[in-house]
């Protein structure tokens, strides 16, 4: 099954408005982590996902909970 | 404001530590294999590659007793069948690097005559080496157990 990565970060940075450089520079990361993480093909460290969720302002769950099957087999 | 020319983030360190850890094996791989080609293939004395010798037993042991004081290696509890489990290992693995030595240099004495003039000297180092990393898990577990606390 393909992965679609982490489409809800993806949604949340564009909802703020913010490029993918941008977030990058608010959570202390680099533009290509941040690409990274949004294609789902690195895990971040808790603290970088809690950065990540403060300057979106959203939850952990909400941004990096996997809910369905499907989304936790591609882990 | 100018920006740095680049920026280490958490993946780029975790990368960097990948890299770092890999070469460190691969040098200390390729150094163990100097001292073997030396001894036995060249047949040099100890003397003549002292220097790297030194370098490879300070490696050994540091990564050993770093491995037990920062839990790489992690025991629920210091049982005596643990630390004589840690000691049989350091004894064969000194044996067989005596045994391969041997099949180099081949006919200087007989193996029965090699073992048994060498095993009280192997027995001890292991002891004290065995001793010195048990000390050396206890006081990691006791720092970890702090840390908890």
């Amino acid at each position: 099954m393909k992965d679609n990565g982490n489409i809800k970060m993806k949604l949340a940075r564009v909802e703020k408005g913010l490029s993918q450089q941008e977030l990058a520079d608010l959570v202390g990361a680099t533009r290509q982590t941040i690409g990274l993480i949004e294609k789902g093909k690195y895990n971040p460290s808790l603290n970088l996902c809690i950065r990540i969720s403060k300057t979106l302002g959203k939850t952990l769950d909400k941004l990096f909970w996997k809910d369905n099957e499907d989304d936790e087999a591609s882990i | 404001m100018m920006k740095p020319p680049f920026k280490l983030d958490e993946r780029n360190v975790r990368i960097v530590h990948t890299i770092q850890s890999a070469l460190y094996s691969i040098t200390l791989v390729m150094i163990i294999g100097i001292v073997f080609y030396r001894d036995w293939a060249l047949g040099q004395d100890f003397g003549e590659y002292r220097d790297i010798g030194f370098v490879l037993l300070f490696n050994s042991f540091f990564v050993v007793l770093a491995l037990f004081y920062f839990g790489g290696i992690t025991f629920q509890k210091l049982k005596p069948k643990y630390v004589i489990g840690v000691y049989i290992v350091f004894v064969l693995l000194v044996l067989s690097v005596k045994c391969i030595g041997y099949v180099f240099e081949q006919g200087s004495s007989s193996f029965g005559e090699m073992i048994s003039s060498e095993i009280v000297i192997v027995l001890v180092i292991c002891s004290l080496f065995t001793a010195l990393c048990t000390f050396v898990a206890y006081m990691g577990k006791r720092k970890a157990e702090e840390h908890l606390e």
